[in-house]
């Protein structure tokens, strides 16, 4: 088996606070990603997505645990040793415009990674941006314009090729597309689908958009509250999920066609706070299926079937129910438009 | 059923120093008790103006020019502001994508419950405190006593919305006026808030009025749906038929984008829509693969296809007849 291009494991993102509290953001996730795969990482406000990205490229530093990129350890680097491997890992941002500089020109915005990394030569560099420019389906007459000039899609697209520049083999999306109307969302994600398959890009691609992440994304993990309950490839799991959290998430999309019917695996309440976590499984106040088990003890993550991991102590239950059981064979639920 | 409130060939322009642009053109629409319309479109396309006209909301440089706004037999456009106080946010009220900002921070959710019931009828404290629990108990809010007594920076979005809502059903309102309720939301507190919005429309026959441009929303929680495009309806029709036999090509565009699946085929689409509309000719015809050059020269009208589904193009015929692939 070919060794994973990034390994997070056991990862913990602490923020104190005042009198000894702190927001418990990521609770030990520990995940890979290979090269040119795709992995979204799933769930709603507060559940960690943003600081698990923003650990991966240690722009902000772990409390613990490790981030393992091509097998080299990125939390105990030294900061020259990260600059180096800085080109082979970027970052799109959530908000196109905000994420330009105002006054720059774009060909300076998108030149800007390859000067700090020194990789290509002064008097090649502007080649480069215009064949970024190119790659991401912009006219190069954009170099000598401002970003205002352009629209939220463009922009976004002037960010990805910013991203791609120093030619990296991962790259961290984090709400790509969360910003723009549905037309122009879907040629952005068409675009990073294109990107990904000509560049051979690996994605961690941070979002609460499911219809998006089905799009784009190979294998999908499903965060609640700072931790992983669920991951898998992602046509397994929009198919079966398995965890009463993935379920209840899977649920709530609401696909454009009318005839679909809607099921309803409701959780009460709202997300508890992360500066308080539950104890137990964080969603056993919420949770139809919740047990004294589940609040006792945080459960075990199991596997089921190939690339398949649940956290849940009633997870094969509640497969039998549903009388399609994923096992370790491989037998997964046929797959469906 | 008799429409509740009746938009007809309605006109907001936006003064600019270049002369005027039209912002709505000629937006007529309909909204009978108990039925949700869906109004769909991209940013700019005119929906949240619209919502904004119906309460006489709008401010220079933008004006209503024309058209008519019947509610209850009166015409909302060209009321007096003093008359028009008397039904916005009372008779007519209006949720936004950002529901704390409708609150007033500085009071506490209680006093602000209180106060709009007993604006509208005289009951002692105590009661109207009562009376404020229930109603948010009644949209869904735990500890409804607890949250009284709190501010709105306490509340997260959705509780907000819900506040925002329960507010409405105190004033017994008849329309919602409901932008974007699921903006800032997570979907599975979104979820909680459209049921919640249909409940209120199936048990007290409120009519809403729900802009959104998740079409996914559209085909789930409402009955009728108007697509906009630079300031124009282009498509209107019931969800089943609209959903079943979309026509303008604008619609069949958005349908494809809303699609969880890629359709790799279709990915191509022709740059963003114009800020503008254009001065002449269908103002998608910029955008159009299938436009001809009558497209460019004069815009098309709404044509009816079938029971209630009304659509502007000029090749509307030809779509719906299957003869050209959008």
């Amino acid at each position: 088996m070919v060794a994973p291009l990034l390994t997070v494991s056991g990862l913990v993102k602490h923020f104190p606070m005042t009198r000894g509290h702190s927001v418990q953001a990521v609770n030990d996730i520990s995940f890979e990603i290979h090269r040119g795969e795709a992995l979204a990482l799933v769930g709603e406000s507060g559940s960690g997505k943003t600081t698990t990205g923003r650990c991966v490229l240690r722009l902000i530093e772990p409390t613990s645990g490790s981030v393992r990129f091509n097998g080299a350890d990125i939390v105990d680097m030294d900061q020259r040793a990260l600059r180096a491997i800085r080109p082979q890992m970027q970052m799109v941002f959530q908000e196109p415009f905000d994420s330009l500089n105002p006054r720059m020109r774009i060909g300076t915005i998108v030149e800007e990674p390859l000067k700090l990394a020194n990789i290509v030569p002064p008097g090649d560099r502007r080649d480069r941006v215009a064949e970024m420019l190119r790659l991401v389906r912009l006219d190069t007459d954009a170099i000598n314009r401002y970003p205002h000039q352009f629209s939220a899609g463009q922009q976004q697209r002037i960010g990805i090729a910013r991203a791609l520049i120093t030619g990296p083999q991962l790259v961290v999306l984090d709400e790509p597309t969360s910003a723009l109307d549905v037309s122009v969302r879907a040629e952005v994600l068409d675009l990073l689908s294109d990107l990904q398959e000509e560049l051979g890009l690996a994605y961690l691609f941070i979002s609460h958009d499911l219809t998006a992440v089905r799009r784009v994304c190979d294998r999908v993990a499903i965060m609640y509250l700072g931790r992983i309950v669920e991951t898998g490839e992602t046509e397994a799991i929009f198919e079966q999920p398995l965890h009463p959290y993935s379920r209840a998430l899977l649920s709530s999309v609401l696909y454009p066609d009318p005839n679909r019917k809607l099921t309803r695996f409701t959780l009460e309440g709202e997300i508890p706070s992360p500066i308080n976590l539950p104890r137990g499984c964080h969603l056993n106040q919420r949770c139809s299926w919740s047990e004294p088990r589940c609040v006792e003890a945080y459960p075990p993550t199991e596997r089921y079937g190939p690339g398949r991991e649940v956290s849940c102590y009633r997870a094969r239950e509640m497969a039998e129910q549903d009388a399609v059981v994923p096992d370790g064979g491989g037998t997964d639920a046929p797959a469906g438009a | 059923m008799a429409a509740l409130l009746e938009v007809e060939d309605l006109q907001v322009s936006y003064r600019a120093d270049r002369g005027d642009l039209a912002i709505l053109n000629g937006v007529s629409l309909r909204v009978s008790p108990g039925e949700t319309i869906g109004v769909v479109g991209e940013s700019g396309s005119g929906k949240t103006v619209l919502v904004r006209a119906i309460l006489g909301l709008l401010e220079a440089p933008f004006s209503a020019d024309s058209g008519t706004i019947q509610f209850q037999g009166k015409n909302l456009l060209g009321m007096r502001e003093r008359d028009l106080a008397k039904i916005r946010g009372r008779e007519i009220s209006m949720t936004t994508p950002e529901p704390r900002k409708h609150l007033n921070p500085l009071i506490t959710i209680g006093r602000q419950m209180v106060s709009i019931i007993q604006a509208h009828a005289k009951v002692p404290r105590k009661e109207a405190i009562d009376q404020s629990a229930e109603l948010l108990r009644s949209v869904g809010i735990p500890d409804p006593a607890l949250r009284l007594a709190s501010y709105p920076h306490e509340l997260s979005g959705g509780m907000c919305q819900r506040v925002i809502i329960a507010m409405a059903l105190a004033h017994n309102s008849k329309i919602l006026l409901i932008d974007e309720p699921t903006a800032g939301l997570d979907v599975t507190i979104a979820r909680q808030i459209l049921d919640l919005i249909g409940d209120l429309v199936r048990q007290r026959q409120v009519a809403v009025l729900l802009v959104s441009r998740d079409l996914g929303v559209v085909a789930h929680y409402c009955q009728q749906v108007a697509v906009m495009y630079a300031g124009r309806i282009v498509e209107q029709a019931s969800v089943s038929s609209f959903f079943h036999q979309p026509i303008h090509p604008y619609s069949t565009q958005l349908l494809r984008a809303a699609a969880a699946a890629r359709d790799r085929g279709h990915a191509e689409t022709r740059a963003t829509a114009p800020l503008l509309p254009a001065d002449r000719g269908c103002a998608y015809a910029g955008r159009c693969a299938l436009a001809q050059p009558a497209c460019r020269e004069t815009a098309p009208a709404l044509e009816v296809h079938g029971a209630g589904h009304l659509v502007r193009c000029w090749r509307s015929h030809e779509l719906a007849r299957g003869g050209v692939a959008a």
